[in-house]
Order: C-alpha cells, then sequence, then structure tokens
C-alpha cells in the first residue's frame, strides 16, 4: 500500500523531535567514514555510483516505499521514536547499528562497483585475440 | 574588420604580443554557448582582441577604437552570450592582464582588486586575515570586480555577504572617450572606503540593479567590501570537485532544513533572518541537488511514482542554512535557535556536519561555491529565468509560477525534466530582500530545445511583467523595446546617460541600451497578444505610471 501524502515527512520530523535523526546521521557518517577507508573510495566515487544507479536497484526502492504505509504510520509515533532513542543511547545497540549501516553500504557499494581493470579488459581481449580469450579461466 | 592602421597602433600601445586578430585566435573568443539560443552557438567574432595591461594602456586603447570608429567589448572571465560583441567592429577588451590583489584592508574590511582577480583568490588571500569575499553563484572562477560594477552578482552567501551591488566602494572607471573617472571617495582623494559622495552618488549610473555589461566604460580597479570570515585561515583540500575533501571548521554547521508546507517554511526562513543565524543560505530542491549531482539516477526517478512524489511533494518546502560562528558559546546558540525554528514550524533540520565524509565534501563545495560547474551536467546546458530581487515572499511566488511554466515545457519535451522545481534562491542581508531564479537545463545538440528558449523566455517575461517585476529580459536588446515603457521608460533614460558618457558611440551597448526588432514569428500568437495586452495596461504616460487602481 503506498504512502499517504505526509507519512515520510511526519516520521522525518518525529524522528528529529526525538533526537533519532541527529543519532542516525552521526551514526551514518560513522559507517561511511569506515566504509570509505576499507574500500579506498572518496565522495565522487560515491556519487559516481549513486548516478549509475541500475534501474532495478531505483526500482527496488520505489518498491519498498510503494509498501511502507503501515511501517511508516507506526515509526510516526511519538512513543516509537522517543524508544528508537532511547535504544540508540545504548553502545550495544549503537555498535549493531553501525555494523549493520556499514554491511549494507559495502553491499550497495561492492554491487555497484564497476568492474575492476583486469575484468573490464577482458572482453576488449577476446574481440583482439580470441585464442587468448579463455586464458586463465578455470575450465570444469 | 579593423583597418591595418588601427591595428597597428593598438599592437605598439600594448605590445605585439597583446594583440591579435589570428581568426583562430579570435573564434576562441566568439565561441559563447552559455545563455545562446542560435542554434550555431557563436557570437559575431570580434574584430580584434585586445589585452590591456594597465590603465593607462586602457586609455590608450579606448581613445585609439574611437579614432578609428571601432568599438570595445570588455571582459574578465568572458563566460557568456553577454560578454561577447554585439555587432560588428567590435575589439574584445580581455582583461586578464590586470589580475593582482592591490590591497587587502584587514582593518576598513575591504580589499581592491583589478578586473581579472577571481572570487577565489580573493578567498583565500582575504581568508588569511580572517575576512571573506562574496562569490556569486556563477562560482569562484568569476572575477568581483566585474560582478560589482557591471553585472548581477547574486550569491548563496548573501545573507552575511549581500549582492555584488550593494559591496562596491570606490571604482576607477575609464570612460570611452579616455577619461578616468573616480566615484565615490576615491575621486576626492579620500581613499577606497566608499563608493559614494561626497555629494550624488553615480553607482545607480555605473550598474543600476544589472549592470551596463561594458556598454559605458572598462573599469579597471574596485574596492569590494569583505565580511567577517570565522573558520581558519587555509583551508586544507584534498579532491577537485565531488572527491573534495576539506576538514570542517569547528564552529561550523552545514544544515538542511524541511517543512510540511510553504507558509512554515516561509516564516521560518523570516525567522532565521531576524535571529541572523545563515553564514550561508539557500532554497533549491531536494530534486535539484540529485539531479545535478547525479542527474542520470534521478532520469530513472522521474518515472517513478511514490519515490518521485516524496521528493517533489513531501520534501519540497527546504533550505540549506550554513551557520558559522566565532565561539563555541556562538553556534551552540545558533544550533539551539535554529532547532527552535525548525519544531515551531513542525519541521524537522538534518545536521549533515554530523555525517563528516559528506559534510567534508559540502564545505569547500558551499563555502567557494566551486559546486557549480556541475550544473551542467544534466543535459549539457542551463538557463535561468529571474525576476526582480525583492521579499522571500515574492520570490516564492516567482517560483511557484517558474514551476508551472517548466511543467508544461517538460511535458511538451522542450527542456529537460529535472521534476520542475529547481529554483536557485537566496537570501541578502539577513533576508532583507530575496532572490530566486528558475533553473531550466536542456541538450544544446538538440533543435527542440533550442526552439523552445525564445518561447520560455517570454513566457517567464510575461509571467514576471504579471507580478509587477523586472524580468530578466531587461537587458535583452529584442524585449527591451517593447517593455520599456512599462517600466519607467528606463531605456530612454539608458540612451541618455549613453549618450552623455560615451557620445562618440565607442562602448558596445548591446547588453545596455540597444533596441532590435523582435523576430515575433517563432512565438506563439497566444503569447504575443497577452503581452500586448500586458504593455497596454502598465504602459507609463508623460504624467507617470498607470493608475492601476481607478482601471
Amino acid at each position: 500500500m503506498p504512502p499517504e501524502p505526509g507519512q515520510v515527512f511526519a516520521v522525518m520530523a518525529a524522528a528529529y523531535r526525538h533526537g533519532v535523526l541527529d543519532k542516525t546521521m552521526s551514526m551514518f557518517g560513522e559507517a561511511l567514514g569506515v566504509v570509505m577507508t576499507e574500500t579506498s573510495i572518496n565522495t565522487g566515487d560515491l556519487v559516481n555510483m549513486l548516478d549509475e544507479a541500475q534501474e532495478s536497484s531505483v526500482l527496488k526502492v520505489e518498491r519498498l516505499l510503494a509498501r511502507s504505509k503501515l511501517l511508516l504510520k507506526l515509526a510516526a509515533h511519538d512513543s516509537v521514536m522517543a524508544f528508537a532513542s532511547r535504544a540508540l543511547e545504548s553502545p550495544a545497540v549503537k555498535l549493531i547499528a553501525l555494523r549493520v549501516t556499514s554491511a549494507m553500504l559495502l553491499r550497495g557499494i561492492d554491487g555497484e562497483r564497476p568492474p575492476r581493470a583486469p575484468m573490464r579488459l577482458k572482453p576488449i581481449v577476446a574481440r583482439l585475440l580470441p585464442g587468448r580469450a579463455n586464458a586463465g579461466e578455470v575450465t570444469r | 574588420m579593423i583597418s591595418d592602421e588601427a591595428y597597428r597602433e593598438l599592437a605598439e600601445a600594448l605590445g605585439e604580443g597583446n594583440v591579435s586578430r589570428e581568426p583562430a585566435v579570435l573564434d576562441s573568443y566568439a565561441w559563447q554557448p552559455f545563455a545562446n539560443d542560435d542554434p550555431k552557438r557563436w557570437v559575431i567574432r570580434p574584430a580584434a582582441v585586445a589585452l590591456p595591461g594597465s590603465t593607462q594602456e586602457v586609455q590608450v586603447l579606448v581613445r585609439i577604437l574611437g579614432r578609428h570608429g571601432l568599438k570595445f567589448k570588455a571582459y574578465s572571465n568572458g563566460w557568456g552570450l553577454h560578454c561577447g560583441p554585439s555587432t560588428e567592429g567590435v575589439v574584445q577588451v580581455d582583461m586578464r592582464r590586470m589580475n593582482r590583489i592591490i590591497e587587502i584592508d584587514e582593518k576598513n574590511m575591504f580589499a581592491v582588486i583589478e578586473p581579472y582577480v577571481c572570487g577565489g583568490q580573493l578567498q583565500a588571500e582575504a581568508m588569511k586575515v580572517g575576512l571573506n569575499t562574496h562569490i556569486i553563484g556563477a562560482g569562484p572562477g568569476c572575477m568581483p570586480l566585474a560582478s560589482a560594477t557591471s553585472g548581477w552578482g547574486v550569491g548563496w552567501d548573501g545573507s552575511s555577504m549581500s549582492y555584488s551591488g550593494r559591496n562596491v566602494l570606490g571604482v576607477e572607471w575609464v570612460l570611452p572617450d579616455g577619461e578616468v573617472l573616480r566615484l565615490g571617495t576615491l575621486g576626492s582623494g579620500s581613499g577606497w572606503f566608499c563608493g559614494d559622495g561626497p555629494g550624488p552618488s553615480l553607482r545607480g549610473i555605473m550598474r543600476g540593479s544589472m549592470g551596463a555589461f561594458s556598454g559605458l566604460g572598462i573599469f579597471t580597479r574596485c574596492a569590494v567590501k569583505l565580511f567577517n570570515w570565522p573558520g581558519p585561515p587555509e583551508t586544507q583540500a584534498e579532491g577537485l570537485l565531488l572527491d573534495v575533501s576539506s576538514p570542517v571548521p569547528e564552529h561550523a554547521r552545514f544544515t538542511m532544513l524541511f517543512f510540511p508546507d510553504r507558509k512554515s517554511q516561509d516564516d521560518a526562513i523570516y525567522k532565521v533572518g531576524e535571529y541572523e543565524l545563515a553564514y550561508l543560505m539557500t532554497r533549491t530542491s531536494i530534486a535539484a541537488f540529485a539531479y545535478t549531482a547525479a542527474p542520470h539516477v534521478l532520469k530513472k526517478i522521474a518515472g517513478t511514482s511514490a519515490l518521485r512524489e516524496m521528493l517533489t511533494r513531501e520534501l519540497k518546502y527546504s533550505a540549506t542554512v550554513v551557520m558559522m560562528a566565532d565561539s563555541a558559546g556562538e553556534i551552540e546558540y545558533k544550533d539551539a535557535v535554529l532547532k527552535q525554528i525548525a519544531l515551531d514550524a513542525g519541521g524537522f533540520v538534518m545536521d549533515i556536519t554530523r555525517a563528516e565524509p559528506i559534510a567534508s565534501m559540502f564545505f569547500l563545495n558551499f563555502i567557494r561555491n566551486t559546486a557549480v560547474p556541475v550544473v551542467f551536467r544534466a543535459g549539457g546546458m542551463f538557463y535561468t529565468a529571474l525576476d526582480r530581487n525583492e521579499t522571500w515572499d515574492t520570490q516564492m511566488n516567482w517560483a511557484d509560477a517558474g514551476e508551472k511554466i517548466k511543467e508544461k515545457w517538460i511535458a511538451k519535451g522542450g527542456i529537460l525534466d529535472d521534476m520542475a522545481d529547481n529554483p536557485f534562491m537566496a537570501i541578502y542581508e539577513d533576508n532583507t530582500w530575496a532572490h530566486c531564479e528558475e533553473i531550466f537545463q536542456y541538450d544544446p545538440r538538440n533543435p527542440e530545445h533550442l526552439q523552445s528558449l525564445l518561447p520560455i523566455m517570454i513566457e517567464f517575461s510575461l509571467q514576471a511583467i504579471e507580478q509587477c517585476m523586472e524580468p530578466l529580459s531587461a537587458m535583452d536588446a529584442r524585449l527591451r523595446k517593447l517593455i520599456g515603457p512599462i517600466m519607467g521608460n528606463y531605456t530612454t533614460w539608458q540612451k541618455r546617460i549613453s549618450a552623455s558618457l560615451d557620445s562618440g558611440g565607442v562602448a558596445d551597448t548591446g547588453f545596455y541600451c540597444d533596441e532590435v526588432d523582435f523576430d515575433w514569428s517563432k512565438v506563439d500568437p497566444e503569447l504575443r497578444s497577452r503581452l500586448d495586452e500586458l504593455l497596454e495596461k502598465f504602459k507609463w504616460t508623460e504624467s507617470g505610471p498607470p493608475d492601476l487602481v481607478r482601471r
């Protein structure tokens, strides 16, 4: 069921009122920093990856949003956000949230990153040197 | 064409290497795709190009041109149609040799600069002494002197650093006859610190609200106001643009504010001004941010439903506010006030500063306005529709009207789909007044897009007139003749000023007071009819403006 007008905004506003937005921004920033260090990418790479996102990825987000009416309705409740805010004070919860966010970011980056140079050269080699096309491949 | 004699005189006066009439060199100046609805994207090839190196050389240059029946068109970075010749027989005067910062007066907070000092250069030097300069929306590669003396001057640092025409102090102005006019205190030998007096000010003559675009002479030096810079004296940076990373100053905040509706947004923006929170502030839609940084993914999002709705409706009313402070106490105060403003409005604040990797990319891209070139990514070209700078409320009306015009043209395939709401808005002097221009992006290789530019300009002009605003087209020679009579016959006054200061007709006045008959064959007759009605309704008479109350 698609969200009603204003539902996304209501969730964000509730998150802000209870400090959840600030906490998640900090956590997201930390996770992003970790991931960028691990993968040696910079913000320019991230923006370009976002720009090169496949249609299927965009539609995934669209589908998620289109089905989120009840979840958004729940999340917009002050009591839910207040609970989330208290939970995010817990070091254990923060650590889990950080790891989950980092893992999601890493999966997103690995999923969307263009193939490394040797892989990009492979089809070019195949066209130029047909006999050498499968060199190095494991045959079963 | 330039005669051999005239060319020889220029070469003797400026040096052989500082003058050229080689076709390839001239064509490099004549290539002006920006703001150019001619499909060929050239302007008229200049007769020659000349690079003066001093005020004295400029004086000699204009006198040579005057003697030989030639004209001049001066420019500094030269980015746009309005920088090129508008007629035959014009010498392009390239000011790049005059590139020095003459003085930074730390105590009195102004800098004296030559024409080819760019905003980035001046900012870097000013920051060393705890000061900063206004940088216009076109970016740090543009020249503060040109903006201050000759053309527009809006930037999203306007909240704390105003508008270029407001920041100009003493000016050294070479008139078309070669005489030097010194404005303000400079003219009475009292230094650069004031742009006016004693006696009547000539700043309005020099540039009015928009500038004369070299139509009244060549400016060789000016003083511009500098402002407090609470950040570090030097900025360390790695990377160039979207990959740039620079430490965020301790007492800086990058925030994005969102509001549930227009009224709450507008009320909040007024409060941001009243409480003097913003060092820098802009309203640009979320979709616009995405479109400039990631245009390919936005094309995919444009075809969605829930996602598009979220970006264009739910998160429509937003603002980016950068706060800077001189102390921890000050930034804490500003944080708290901003939070209260957002809560009172039923909105929320995303504090980007907390996400360090993103904030470190934002810092220079906003403070130095280096992100601007990405606006060309979507289609290769963009254009803009301005009205008169006025109160925030009127500028939001302009944004809303502009969105409707764009929706129509997007549906027709006349421009690219950026989700229509793509304003560049800024506030001046803590929202004493404000600015809005509706950006639209197009592909200059697409004939349909090129054909749309003129009718779009007419529609926006009509909209401005209907809102009793001065349209950007006020500088366009094709429309000036038509709209002059409804704008106090400003064109008549400009011609008188031009005749008074340039009796020899040496300046290229194409973007100042020239008038060209409009080619209506490219415009819908219904638009023509609407314009004719408005021109009749708002026409001034000998006794003054029309009495619209009685009508």
